[in-house]
């Protein structure tokens, strides 16, 4: 297992690598060349001083390899300025601040969003999915598979603003737009929270009941359930230890699929119902055209989708011995 | 005389062939709605609004205008606005008739300045099919492209080819669109351009995957030894034998799309107003004139979520017909 993962990691490298260079790449070609003076304007300064401070501070002043060099933080190991690798991302344009600062108060918030959607996914989409096997081809199944279909086509951000309107109009209820933190006031907190990650955890639980089902349906015709049946194992038995461990395995890859799905959906969502975590701090950067932000952000975000896909695949070699083995 | 007779023949039998290929297509159609009656309906749903988006005027006159032809085809929603009594252009304003309900006149009623909502429905519907036909096309092109190449020739080619799929795979997708968007200039043909290059390498993975199996048929082998060159494997044997694969992730895909920019616009990162879209109306005139009127936001959710239903059941359905290995899942 440790080898396997050593492997996976391994693997992983040149991944983050060729992301930081794309970044950056990809960054550096968008940036329109009258960017600083763009910024400057939205500042409302001039004067060549600052502008070559900010061609220093943007990383544009010098040859390519440099730049990326000093981005990364590679160059600190001879001498230079602290960079990514020493946990340093440089600062916000707009509040002068470290950006590390700031996001050290705002990945948690995404984090837990993002954990909150997941398990709202897959807390209403095995069960129901299950169910709609074992009942297949009777109403519960085609109720429910018409709902998953729906969800697939239903665009949650929609779904928020009409539940917003119609709750205040007919219910005189609006969520909260005081964010609150966890650990200071988690009633408040989870009042803010409950909604949107119903809503993005909603989305993608269309799509996991259909796959919870096939599978299901799949594994339910096997041999070794039969056998366990006629062993004389209770339904349940059969039903959670033979049947749904496996029915899950191609489930598990799934989430992993779905995550970008998930890390847009916290965007969208912490934007309609303002909650302070990195999506709406990358909304925010764009419109002040804060660069160092938007670069970090980009490069944090890619390099959590990267971690937790790590994750489910390790815990998919976790659940199925075959893969460490291949 | 025998040279003439065999034209003859071989006209009267081209032409023959041509009829009875317009009558498969025809039975085929047939067959399909008999299958999957609710595929056919979905199937019909994707064409109206395929005719509606106005997909052939608008991507002439865009090829037209590059190329400095001017905007020759006329566009269907352009001819309905002028000719019927209930539609109108996207930007006429009625001031007095702000914010109404569904009346004869505006069936589904009017925004903050008097723009028929219907109508404005109608021509965000070239946004989204425009956006979720060109994109997808793009992406396949190059999703194949990558896919087909990097199974033909395998080795180091393939291993690169495969760090920069999974490179793309780990940008997250809103993220990168609003840092796009937010810094260049949002336009439908900026979007289609981007949202088409930024899935491309994500579908080349399952199509890759079909390539390496088909790589190992006998026929491939029989090709290299009649001496074919790589080009002609790779166009001739290898794309017709992975394209009922394309044309089947595409029919995922195109729904994902609609979605996608939905949420782009309905951030404010797609189209610039006047030109409506869906998410666009969504943000600016529904969340603000909801609790006036409240069809502002509704129709357009709906429209939405109409779209991507249909692409989705058209393409579930396209599946179970053409591949008969993947029946029944999803």
């Amino acid at each position: 297992m440790q080898k396997y993962i050593a492997a996976r990691l391994l693997l992983a490298l040149p991944t983050v690598i060729l992301i930081t260079v794309l970044t950056f790449l990809f960054l550096r070609v968008l940036l329109p060349q009258d960017v600083i003076d763009l910024i400057l304007r939205e500042y409302g300064k001039s004067d060549p001083k600052l502008r070559a401070d900010m061609e220093k501070q943007l990383g544009i002043s010098g040859d390519l390899s440099t730049q990326y060099l000093e981005w990364t933080g590679v160059a600190w190991f001879w001498g230079d300025e602290r960079g990514i690798l020493q946990g340093d991302l440089g600062k916000s344009l707009h509040t002068d601040r470290p950006i590390t600062n700031e996001l050290k108060r705002r990945v948690p918030v995404s984090l837990e969003l993002g954990l909150w959607a997941q398990a709202t996914a897959l807390v209403t989409a095995v069960p129901l999915g299950v169910w709609s096997a074992l009942r297949q081809d009777r109403w519960p199944d085609y109720g429910l598979r018409s709902v998953a279909i729906l969800l697939n086509a239903i665009p949650g951000f929609w779904l928020a603003v009409v539940i917003i309107t119609f709750g205040s109009l007919w219910f005189h209820w609006a969520p909260s737009i005081d964010y609150k933190d966890i650990f200071s006031d988690p009633v408040a907190h989870f009042k803010i929270m409950w909604l949107p990650a119903l809503l993005i955890g909603l989305t993608p639980s269309g799509g996991l009941l259909r796959l919870v089902r096939t599978q299901m349906l799949e594994v339910l015709r096997q041999d070794y359930i039969r056998t366990a049946q006629a062993k004389g194992l209770s339904q349940g038995t059969v039903l959670y230890k033979h049947a749904l461990r496996n029915a899950l395995l191609p489930v598990v890859t799934v989430i992993g699929v779905g995550l970008p799905n998930v890390i847009g959906g916290t965007v969208l969502y912490e934007q309609i119902f303002t909650i302070p975590g990195m999506g709406r701090y990358l909304v925010d950067s764009v419109t002040r055209l804060d660069y160092p932000v938007i670069m970090g952000l980009n490069l944090v975000f890619a390099m959590l989708l990267v971690l937790s896909v790590i994750l489910v695949d390790v815990s998919y070699a976790f659940l199925d011995p075959r893969i460490r083995f291949r | 005389m025998a040279v003439r007779e065999l034209g003859s023949i071989a006209e009267v039998e081209g032409w023959g062939g041509e009829q009875s290929r317009l009558n498969r297509i025809f039975s085929g159609i047939k067959a399909f709605a008999r299958k999957k009656p609710l595929g056919a309906v979905c199937g019909a749903v994707v064409i109206f609004f395929f005719i509606i988006g106005d997909v052939v005027p608008e991507t002439v006159n865009a090829a037209g205008d590059a190329a400095g032809l001017g905007r020759p085809l006329p566009y269907l929603a352009d001819v309905l606005a002028d000719n019927t009594g209930f539609l109108y252009r996207y930007y006429d304003q009625k001031p007095r008739d702000r914010l109404q309900g569904s009346s004869l006149n505006h069936l589904l009623g009017t925004d903050n300045i008097g723009r028929d909502t219907l109508s404005r429905l109608m021509y965000a519907a070239r946004t989204a099919v425009m956006v979720s036909f060109g994109a997808v096309f793009i992406s396949q092109a190059i999703g194949s492209t990558i896919g087909i190449a990097s199974g033909y020739y395998g080795g180091i080619f393939d291993k690169i080819l495969n760090r920069y799929v999974d490179t793309s795979e780990a940008l997250p997708g809103l993220v990168v669109l609003i840092t796009i968007f937010g810094i260049w200039d949002s336009g439908l043909w900026p979007l289609i351009f981007v949202f088409g290059v930024y899935g491309g390498p994500i579908n080349s993975r399952i199509i890759r995957a079909q390539a390496i199996s088909v790589m190992a048929s006998p026929y491939i082998e029989a090709a290299r030894v009649v001496g074919a060159s790589d080009k002609r494997i790779m166009m001739r044997y290898l794309l017709p034998n992975v394209f009922a694969l394309i044309v089947l992730s595409a029919s995922v895909q195109l729904g994902f799309i609609v979605l996608l920019e939905a949420a782009l616009s309905f951030l404010g990162y797609g189209l610039d107003p006047p030109f409506p879209s869906w998410g666009q109306m969504l943000n600016l005139e529904g969340r603000t004139y909801m609790r006036v009127q409240p069809g502002l936001a509704i129709y357009p959710g709906l429209a939405i979520a109409l779209l991507v239903f249909s692409f989705n059941l058209f393409g579930d359905a396209l599946r179970d017909v053409l591949d008969p290995r993947l029946r029944g899942s999803r």
